[in-house]
């Protein structure tokens, strides 16, 4: 058991062994040794001591998330407390509202431990985007956390915080909990209201957790998850027994709901068929990556799941489809920064001037390049055969890999093609370099899937390895259960943490504030 | 002043111009420039570096025209250097995503969102904002509870 998990925390506050105000003065203090050197959060809320001194004892049991501190991707709406989304456009802003994934958690008895670092925008594969800074990944600070969500994922992975939101478009939860060996999670499409989460995509945006075990992210999704009318693309209709699932765990409160869902997940892999795409084991894969996800795959065959491997050589052309429409949604979703309403202002003398000066001082390049690739692609003259090529591409894809689940129940492959890259190496690259780093995570935000990045092992370099796993849509907790079986079989070199410079978990010794 | 390296022009749409040029660049991985003090001429290969000498100008498949909609639409500027840089990146992702090409997608539908989602709609009742003030506090200049921006109507 992991000691400095949502759950063992959770427990130990309902035991009495510890009270939140011990768990708001643990992080901050880890936060406070480790994260100058990480540079995971970009903002850390003190106020999380007095908050946990606040919360009212006969809530204890009620509330699902009674005391325990969150971090939050800065690109979230937090009333009251600054988001920047990682741009100089919104250094000083501080939201009128809640994002709804957010509320839920807070309603749940959360505290708002900080906001963490990001590409700008949600834009890029490393933090490096990030207006104010890069992330260090904490198993090695010479290399990236990854991106777009870094900051959450080193948060969660160097024990600054037990749980954290982010968001994921092409594989900004997957990738960086792949590259630091944690949990990341991104649900089926529409299943968590997007309200409040800075767009940088609407149709591939979803909002993910991070955590340390994947019953912590199973439990954190069950209670953020379900549809909200600020957000009309979450009004989706769900199959009846995935609905009745959801709406019997949200009833239940802690520890009844911790316990069914533990009992959910230990269904094992008997009998289940998997198949392995030959596509995410391509030329990009390095061979360790390789290695460590086909053990893991053999691995699951002698607890007595069916592995196949399976190829879809369309799938090679997914970073060509999310290049486009990602971009051209961009274009649309980042015309709202005009210095008019909110966020930075270059005054000019006149309107049209204003606009442009505020534009190009307040967005970085990758954001630039986005806009005007997105604005190429929707011109009159390249609509048809740049735009909305794309889109027929985008079904294609995703009719391929329906077809697939016809016959399997889970599709498994790498997380991403190789560890953890070093920093710094973002300026060299070209755009399409890094498409590359997200390949093997971006078919399931084209066609909506859900998908679990889950620690399977680590490379030559001591780097983790993510295994990512992805099933039809509202298959959820499936592909939860199926990471969980993995979680609970993976020998012992397999599990996290693998050594490195991340802070190893340290026994509890606090409680009552003794 | 011009040497015979030039490639004349030729009065073709725009889509043309374009589907052309991605085409030099994919297969022939030929590079391909435009002189803005040429207008309608391309160069191509060894004969971009001249054009680069003569103007400080880049490689591009994107025509001067294009690039001015472009910067116009997007309410972007970008100074000569940056443009240099973009122009060579916008072109590696045009290339990257010809690739779509190859797809028989005859019959496809375009896909929109990755859900089919109800058209269910909340109803329309009125809210009240929780709060107006913070929402304005954000504003980067408010007078009498409104944005203040420049004089948008001709004097």
């Amino acid at each position: 058991m992991d000691e400095i998990s949502v759950l063992a925390w959770r427990s130990r506050i309902a035991s009495g062994e510890a009270v939140p105000e011990d768990v708001a003065r643990y992080y901050l203090e880890a936060i406070a040794a480790r994260d100058p050197e990480i540079h995971a959060f970009l903002l850390v809320r003190e106020e999380v001591r007095e908050e946990a001194r606040n919360l009212k004892v006969e809530d204890r049991d009620a509330l699902p998330f009674f005391g325990i501190p969150v971090a939050v991707k800065d690109n979230f709406l937090t009333r009251g407390v600054r988001t920047t989304a990682g741009s100089r456009m919104l250094e000083t802003y501080v939201p009128p509202v809640d994002a709804t994934a957010w509320e839920h958690l807070a309603h749940g008895g959360a505290l708002l431990l900080g906001k963490t670092n990001l590409d700008e925008f949600a834009m890029g594969v490393s933090t490096e985007t990030s207006a104010f800074g890069p992330t260090r990944n904490p198993w090695d600070p010479a290399r990236r956390s990854g991106g777009s969500s870094g900051g959450s994922a080193a948060a969660v992975a160097a024990g600054l915080s037990p749980l954290a939101l982010g968001s994921d478009t092409g594989g900004s939860v997957r990738q960086p909990a792949a590259y630091t060996g944690i949990v990341g999670f991104k649900p089926t499409y529409g299943l968590i209201s997007r309200y409040g989460l800075i767009p940088m995509a609407a149709s591939l945006d979803t909002v993910g957790v991070f955590s340390r075990t994947v019953v912590d992210a199973a439990y954190a999704f069950v209670h953020i998850a379900g549809s909200d009318p600020k957000d009309p693309t979450s009004f989706g209709k769900l199959p009846p027994t995935f609905a009745d699932r959801l709406a019997e765990l949200r009833r239940l409160a802690y520890p009844a709901r911790a316990e069914r869902l533990r009992a959910l997940l230990s269904r094992g892999v008997s009998g289940t068929k998997v198949a392995l795409v030959r596509e995410f084991f391509g030329g990009g894969v390095s061979p360790e990556v390789r290695g460590v996800v086909e053990a893991a795959a053999r691995r699951m065959e002698e607890l007595g799941a069916r592995v196949e491997y399976v190829s879809v050589p369309e799938l090679e052309l997914a970073g060509a489809v999310y290049a486009v429409v990602m971009s051209a949604e961009a274009a649309s979703h980042l015309g709202r920064f005009d210095g008019v309403r909110f966020g930075l202002r270059v005054p000019a003398e006149n309107v049209d001037a204003l606009y442009v000066r505020t534009r190009n001082r307040g967005f970085g390049w990758e954001a630039k390049r986005r806009i005007l690739f997105g604005t190429y692609v929707t011109l009159s003259e390249s609509f048809v055969d740049l735009y909305e090529r794309a889109l027929r591409a985008r079904r294609f894809l995703a009719s391929r890999l329906e077809t697939i689940f016809a016959d399997y129940d889970f599709l498994l492959g790498p997380t991403t093609p190789t560890t953890a890259p070093t920093l710094g190496a973002a300026g060299d690259q070209g755009p399409v370099v890094e498409l590359t780093q997200d390949l093997l995570t971006i078919p399931a935000n084209l066609a909506g899937l859900p998908a679990v990045s889950v620690p399977a092992g680590r490379g030559s370099d001591g780097m983790p390895v993510g295994l990512q796993i992805v099933g039809p849509r509202y298959s959820d907790l499936d592909v939860l259960a199926f990471a969980f079986a993995w979680e609970e079989a993976r020998p012992p070199e397999a599990r996290p943490p693998f050594g490195g410079k991340a802070a190893a978990p340290s026994p509890w010794e606090g409680g009552n504030g003794r | 002043m011009h040497t015979g390296h030039e490639v004349p022009v030729w009065h073709l749409s725009f889509a043309q111009r374009t589907l052309l040029g991605f085409g030099f660049l994919a297969v022939r991985g030929e590079r391909m420039c435009y002189d803005s003090s040429v207008p309608h001429t391309r160069f191509f290969g060894n004969a971009c570096d001249a054009a680069l000498l003569r103007e400080g100008v880049a490689e591009v498949p994107l025509s001067p025209e294009t690039w001015e909609k472009l910067q116009y639409l997007a309410r972007l500027e970008l100074t000569p250097e940056e443009k240099v840089r973009m122009e060579r990146e916008l072109g590696e992702l045009l290339a990257y995503v010809s690739s779509l090409r190859q797809l028989p997608l005859d019959g496809v539908s375009p896909m929109i969102l990755p859900v089919e989602v109800e058209p269910v709609l909340r109803a329309d009742v009125p809210e009240v904002f929780p709060s107006r003030e913070e929402l304005l506090r954000n504003a980067p200049e408010v007078q009498d509870g409104a944005f203040v921006v420049p004089n948008v109507l001709e004097e």
